[in-house]
C-alpha cells in the first residue's frame, strides 16, 4: 500500500441543550476557545459548549464552514456576511454571547456591527426599551444632555 | 470578663523586639484587628519588615470552576485544619468592575487578576491581596495603548514577581508581542515601588541581553509563568524553558526533563512553585502501550497542586477527583479528604496553576480505544534535583490509592482486553528516572465503567443550572457586559452616539470615558467634510465627502463666540485651531473648537506677549496617542531682528511654556502643519523646517529642487492628510500638471506620489481658462488647489480644486472628476470666480477641547 491517506478529523460538540454535533476539526478550530481546548487536551472527544444551545449552534456552524473555505473569494464572504447577519436582533444578541464565549473575532465583529447598524438611527426610549435600561437621569439632567446635542436628535426613526 | 492587667506585659509590649515576636505568632484575623489598638501597633503590624518576616506557607487554595469562563466563581480548600481562615471570596468583585475578575497567578499572599473574558476589551490587571482585600490596579504599560488588543502589540500574559523575604514591593513582568516582528515578543517590567513600566537598557559593557524591550522569540506558554528564584519562569512543551530574572532584566533558559523517547511534545499536567522548589509535573500514556494513545483521559483526576512542607516528610499533592479534593502525602502515601464539592463543581482546575486550563485527566470514552493496555505515568520532577520525591512503587501507591478513594475510572465497551496497565515514571532533573507498569485485570475496571454510567453526566448538571440562571433577555446580558456593549457602541457614527449619551447614566459615562474616545478615535482618519472658507468675508460652506453621512456641520459662520466671526486656521485631527477676525488692532484671540460636540475653549495668551505679534499658531493633535493637545506660537524675538521664538501650550497643564532659543528661519510660519508629531512649516526658499512637540526639537531640512528652466517656487498646497504630508508645487509659467510630493516619515526626501493634468477637467468646463490672456499668465488656469484627501483604500484618495463658480472633485486613481458643490449664479455675497480660499478637513471626534 503506497498511498497515503489524510483522514478528516471530526469533534463532536455538544450544546447546552445536549445536542451533538460532528464537524470538522478545521472548521470548529477557528473558534479559539475551542483550539485552545484541544490544544491543551483538556477537550476529550465530545467538547462541551455549555453557554451555546443548538438553535444558534447550527447558525454558528454555518458560518464557520463559509469561512473556513479559502476558495470564497472575498467579495462573496462579504455578501455572505451580510446575509449571515440579516436576522432578528434577539438572535443577533444569542450569537454574540456565543462567539464572545467561542472566541470568534470576526464573528463578533460582524454582529456588533448588525447591532450597531440597527441602533444607528433610533431613538434613546427604543435603545431603553430594547436593552432593558433603566433611564436613571432626573429630567434636568436628560434636558441638559439633550440639549448639548440637539442636532444628534434630527432625523431619527419613528418608534 | 475584665482583664486584669500585668506589668510585665507592659514591658513585653514596650520593647518593640519582643512585641513583633509575639505578633508575628498571630493568624491574620487577629492581626488585622490589632492593627487598630494604638497608632504604634498599627505602624509595627503594617511596616514592610513585619510584613517580610511574616510570609507563611498558603493555607488554601482558590480553586476556580471550570465551566464558567465569563464570570469566574472560586471554591477554597482550607489545608490547615486549625486554620478557620474562611474564603475571602466566591466571586472576586472587589473593584466596581462588573466583570468577573480572573487569577491566574498566586505570588507568596499576592494574587495576580485580570477581567476574565474581554472582546477587543482593554484588560485590566489587578493586584490583590485576599487576605487584606485592598487592591491596586496596574497601570497601561509604556508604549502600548491598551492592555489588550488582538493583532499587533497583544499582551500576552502579566506575571507578577513578589517575595516578601526580600522587599516588601512587587514587580510585574508583561510579556507581549513585537508591534514590528510577528512572533516575537517584548518585556516591560512595572514595578510598585517607582509605579512605572520601564523596559531597561540594554549593557554593551555587560554584553548582557537586558534591554527588556528588545524582542526575542520563544515558544513558552507565557500565559503560565511561575515565579521562583527571582525569575518568572515559563515552560515550553516542545523546546527549552525559559525566565527572566526580574531583577537583573536578564532572560535565560532552563533545561528540561528530557522527552519521552520519540515524543515531540511533552504533556504538563503541573507547574508550580511551592517553599521555594520548583515543580513540574508531567503524565503521558506510555510508549510502551502505543495503542493506548487514545486512552489519554481515562483517570478523572486533577493535580491541583503541589505543596512543600519545611519538613519534607509533610510535604503533599492536592488532587481532585470528581466530587471531593484529596490531599494526598507523598512521604508516606497516606491520604485523606480535604472538603467535598458541590455536584456542579466538579471540572475545576487551580488558580495556582493557571496551565490547568488544560490539567488533569479527563474521562474519555473512546471508542476507538482498542489496545489491550493503557497506561498512564506520573512524573514528578524537582529542578534541584535534590530530592526524588518518591520511588516508583510509591507512585503506584497514589495510583492505587487514588482508585480506591473514589476515583472514576471509564473506559468504553469497546475496550476489549483482559488487562490494563498502569506505568509510572519518576525522574529528576539529573536525567534519573525509573518507571514501572502494572496490569491490572480489566473487569475490575469495567465494575467501575458500569456504575459511573448511572451517575448522570457532571456536565449536564452544571449547564443545566447555567442555562436557568440565564432567563434574562441576551439584549440585556449583552449590553450589561461593557466590553461586548463597548464592542457596538464604537461602530456607531458620531450623532447617535451623541443622542445615545442620554440612554443613561452608565451609557454617558461608557460614551464619554476616555478609553472609549481612543479606542473609537483609532478607526476614525479621513474627513466627513471639508469646511471651505470664502474669500470675501469668515464664513465658511461645507462640503460633506461622505455621500451617506447626514452629519450636517451645524455652522455657517463660527460665531459660536462673541460677535463677529471667527476664522479657521487650521485643522487637526478633528479639532480646529481658530481666531477672531479683527476689525481694529484689538488683539487676536485664540480658540481650539470641537465641530463636533460644538464645543470650543479660547487659548490664555502666551506668556509674556499677546497674540497680535505672533507669527504662527499651530495645533499638534493626535487622539491615537493623547487626548490632549498642544498648541506651538511662533514670535519674533524681541531685539534679535529675524528670529523667532517657540511657545507651546499644552492643554493638560493649561500654561504655556517657552522652548528653547532664538533662531533664524525663512520659513512661513503662518501654515504649519502637524504631522509626524511635528509642526512642520514650508517656505518658498529651499528650507523647510520641522519642530517636534513633544522633545521640542527644531530641525532643518531641503524643499525638493526647484526643476531646471523653474522660475521659482511658488507653493501651492501644503497638508497632511491620513498620516500623509503633501506639497503642490509650482514653478512659474502655469500649467494643468499638478505634481503632488509626499515625505516619508523619516524625513529622508520629498517623492512623486501623483502626478495629475487636469487639462481634461478644464476642458469640460469652458470657463476654467481665461482666454482673454496670454498663456503665460498666471490666471490663464483658473484653478486653485484646496484639498488632497487620501483614504484608507487609496483608490478613493481625491483631491479637490476650484473652478470658476464651483468645487471640483477628482479621483486620484482613476481619474473620474465631479462637481462637489456648485453656487448658484449671483449667489449674494460670494465672489463667483474663485470663491474659496482654502479647505479644512471635517473629522468627527468626541475629543475634548
Amino acid at each position: 500500500m503506497a498511498t497515503t491517506t489524510t483522514e478528516t478529523k471530526m469533534l463532536t460538540l455538544c450544546t447546552s441543550d445536549k445536542q451533538q454535533f460532528q464537524i470538522e476539526e478545521t472548521i470548529a478550530l477557528q473558534a479559539v476557545t475551542i483550539r485552545n481546548m484541544v490544544e491543551d487536551e483538556c477537550a476529550s472527544n465530545v467538547i462541551p459548549l455549555p453557554n451555546v444551545n443548538s438553535k444558534i449552534m447550527i447558525q454558528i456552524i454555518e458560518y464557520l464552514k463559509k469561512h473556513v473555505d479559502s476558495s470564497v473569494s472575498k467579495e462573496d464572504m462579504e455578501k455572505f456576511d451580510s446575509a449571515f447577519v440579516e436576522k432578528k436582533l434577539s438572535e443577533i444578541f444569542d450569537i454574540i454571547l456565543a462567539a464572545n464565549y467561542l472566541n470568534i473575532k470576526n464573528l463578533l465583529d460582524i454582529c456588533c456591527q448588525r447591532v450597531a447598524d440597527v441602533m444607528k438611527n433610533k431613538s434613546p426610549e427604543w435603545v431603553r426599551r430594547t436593552f432593558n435600561i433603566v433611564n436613571d437621569f432626573t429630567a434636568e439632567e436628560e434636558a441638559k444632555i439633550r440639549k448639548e446635542h440637539e442636532w444628534a436628535f434630527e432625523g431619527v426613526d419613528e418608534d | 470578663m475584665a482583664s486584669k492587667r500585668i506589668p510585665t506585659a507592659q514591658t513585653v509590649a514596650g520593647d518593640n523586639d519582643l512585641l513583633t515576636e509575639i505578633l508575628l505568632r498571630l493568624p491574620i484575623r487577629p492581626l488585622l484587628r490589632f492593627k487598630s489598638v494604638s497608632k504604634h501597633w498599627l505602624s509595627l503590624i503594617t511596616n514592610p519588615h513585619f510584613c517580610r518576616r511574616r510570609s507563611r506557607a498558603p493555607s488554601g487554595l482558590f480553586l476556580r470552576r471550570r465551566p464558567n469562563l465569563i464570570n469566574p466563581e472560586y471554591d477554597f480548600i482550607p489545608l490547615e485544619d486549625t486554620s478557620p481562615t474562611k474564603p475571602p471570596f466566591g466571586t472576586l468583585t472587589f473593584s466596581d468592575d462588573r466583570h468577573g475578575i480572573r487569577i491566574f497567578q498566586s505570588c507568596n499572599g499576592l494574587l495576580c487578576c485580570c477581567i476574565s473574558v474581554g472582546f477587543n476589551a482593554d484588560c485590566k490587571y489587578y493586584i490583590y491581596n485576599p487576605t487584606t482585600h485592598q487592591f491596586s490596579t496596574l497601570p497601561i504599560p509604556s508604549g502600548r495603548g491598551f492592555w489588550y488588543s488582538r493583532g499587533v502589540g497583544s499582551v500576552y500574559a502579566v506575571n507578577l514577581a513578589f517575595d516578601p523575604s526580600k522587599s516588601p514591593h512587587y514587580k510585574a513582568v508583561c510579556v507581549y508581542n513585537s508591534q514590528i516582528l510577528p512572533l516575537q515578543f517584548s518585556i516591560e517590567v512595572y514595578s510598585s515601588q517607582t509605579g512605572l513600566w520601564s523596559r531597561s537598557v540594554y549593557s554593551s559593557q555587560t554584553g548582557l541581553w537586558s534591554r527588556s524591550g528588545d524582542p526575542f522569540s520563544s515558544d513558552v506558554n507565557f500565559g503560565l509563568g511561575v515565579f521562583w528564584k527571582g525569575a518568572i519562569n515559563w515552560v515550553s512543551r516542545r523546546a527549552d524553558s525559559l525566565y527572566f530574572d526580574v531583577d537583573e532584566e536578564r532572560l535565560g533558559k532552563m533545561p528540561m526533563p528530557p522527552l519521552r523517547d520519540g515524543r515531540e511534545e511533552r504533556r504538563l499536567r503541573y507547574f508550580g512553585e511551592s517553599g521555594d522548589h520548583l515543580h513540574l509535573i508531567e503524565i503521558y500514556v506510555m510508549d510502551a502501550f502505543p495503542e493506548s494513545i487514545l486512552g489519554l483521559h481515562y483517570y478523572k483526576f486533577l493535580i491541583l497542586n503541589l505543596l512543600r512542607r519545611n519538613d519534607d516528610n509533610e510535604s503533599f499533592l492536592v488532587l481532585g477527583i470528581p466530587g471531593k479534593a484529596i490531599r494526598y502525602n507523598i512521604k508516606d502515601k497516606t491520604f485523606k479528604k480535604l472538603c467535598d464539592f458541590p455536584p456542579g463543581h466538579l471540572n475545576f482546575e487551580p488558580d495556582h496553576a493557571p496551565m490547568s486550563g488544560s490539567s488533569g485527566l479527563k474521562v474519555s470514552c473512546d471508542g476507538a480505544f482498542k489496545g489491550e493496555n493503557a497506561a498512564v505515568g506520573i512524573i514528578v520532577s524537582d529542578i534541584n534535583g535534590k530530592t526524588e520525591l518518591s520511588s516508583a512503587s510509591n507512585q503506584l501507591g497514589i495510583q492505587n490509592s487514588l482508585y480506591r478513594s473514589g476515583l472514576k475510572v471509564s473506559c468504553d465497551g469497546a475496550f476489549k482486553g483482559e488487562n490494563a496497565a498502569v506505568g509510572i515514571i519518576v525522574s529528576d532533573i539529573n536525567g534519573k528516572s525509573q518507571s514501572t507498569s502494572v496490569k491490572l485485570r480489566a473487569h475490575q475496571f469495567i465494575h467501575k465503567v458500569l456504575s459511573f454510567r448511572r451517575q448522570p453526566n457532571t456536565d449536564t448538571t452544571k449547564s443545566a443550572t447555567i442555562m436557568a440562571a440565564e432567563s434574562i433577555p441576551s439584549a440585556h446580558r449583552v449590553t450589561g457586559d461593557d466590553d461586548l456593549l463597548t464592542g457596538i457602541l464604537i461602530r456607531l457614527p458620531t450623532k447617535p452616539l451623541l443622542r445615545f449619551k442620554s440612554v443613561s447614566k452608565h451609557w454617558l459615562s461608557l460614551i464619554t470615558s476616555p478609553y472609549f474616545y481612543r479606542r473609537r478615535s483609532q478607526g476614525i482618519t479621513t474627513p466627513s467634510g471639508l469646511f471651505l472658507r470664502r474669500y470675501s468675508s469668515p464664513k465658511h460652506d461645507f462640503i460633506p465627502l461622505d455621500g451617506t453621512s447626514a452629519t450636517k456641520p451645524h455652522f455657517r459662520t463660527l460665531n459660536i463666540v462673541e460677535r463677529g466671526g471667527i476664522q479657521i486656521s487650521q485643522s487637526c485631527n478633528g479639532l480646529l485651531c481658530c481666531f477672531t477676525v479683527q476689525r481694529t488692532n484689538a488683539p487676536c484671540k485664540y480658540y481650539i473648537c470641537n465641530p463636533t460636540t460644538q464645543k470650543i475653549t479660547t487659548l490664555p495668551d502666551p506668556s509674556g506677549r499677546i497674540f497680535n505679534y505672533t507669527r504662527g499658531v499651530q495645533l499638534a493633535f493626535d487622539p491615537s496617542k493623547s487626548s490632549c493637545y498642544k498648541v506651538v506660537c511662533v514670535y519674533s524675538a524681541v531685539g534679535l531682528s529675524g528670529h523667532y521664538e517657540i511657545e507651546v501650550y499644552s492643554s493638560e497643564t493649561g500654561i504655556w511654556s517657552r522652548s528653547g532659543n532664538p533662531f533664524r528661519s525663512s520659513v512661513k510660519f503662518k501654515q504649519g502643519v502637524f504631522w509626524n508629531g511635528a509642526i512642520n512649516w514650508f517656505s518658498s526658499s529651499d528650507e523647510f523646517l520641522c519642530f517636534n512637540v513633544d522633545e521640542e526639537l527644531l530641525r532643518t531640512l531641503s524643499m525638493p529642487p526647484v526643476p531646471s528652466g523653474g522660475e521659482r517656487r511658488f507653493v501651492k498646497y501644503f497638508v497632511e492628510s491620513n498620516d500623509h504630508l503633501h506639497l503642490i508645487e509650482n514653478y512659474g509659467p502655469p500649467t494643468s500638471h499638478v505634481i503632488v510630493y509626499e515625505m516619508p516619515r523619516d524625513y529622508s526626501g520629498w517623492f512623486v506620489k501623483y502626478i495629475v493634468d487636469l487639462d481634461a477637467v478644464m476642458k469640460a468646463f469652458p470657463g476654467s481658462i481665461n482666454e482673454g490672456v496670454d498663456p503665460s499668465d498666471v490666471n490663464y488656469y483658473m484653478f486653485l488647489i484646496l484639498n488632497l484627501t487620501r483614504m484608507d483604500d487609496d483608490d478613493e484618495s481625491f483631491l479637490l480644486f476650484t473652478l470658476p463658480g464651483k468645487a471640483m472633485r477628482y479621483n486620484l486613481s482613476d481619474r473620474t472628476f465631479k462637481i462637489a458643490l456648485d453656487l448658484d449664479e449671483g449667489q449674494s455675497g460670494i465672489a463667483p470666480i474663485v470663491p474659496w480660499a482654502v479647505a479644512f478637513p471635517y473629522i468627527e471626534t468626541l475629543a475634548c477641547v
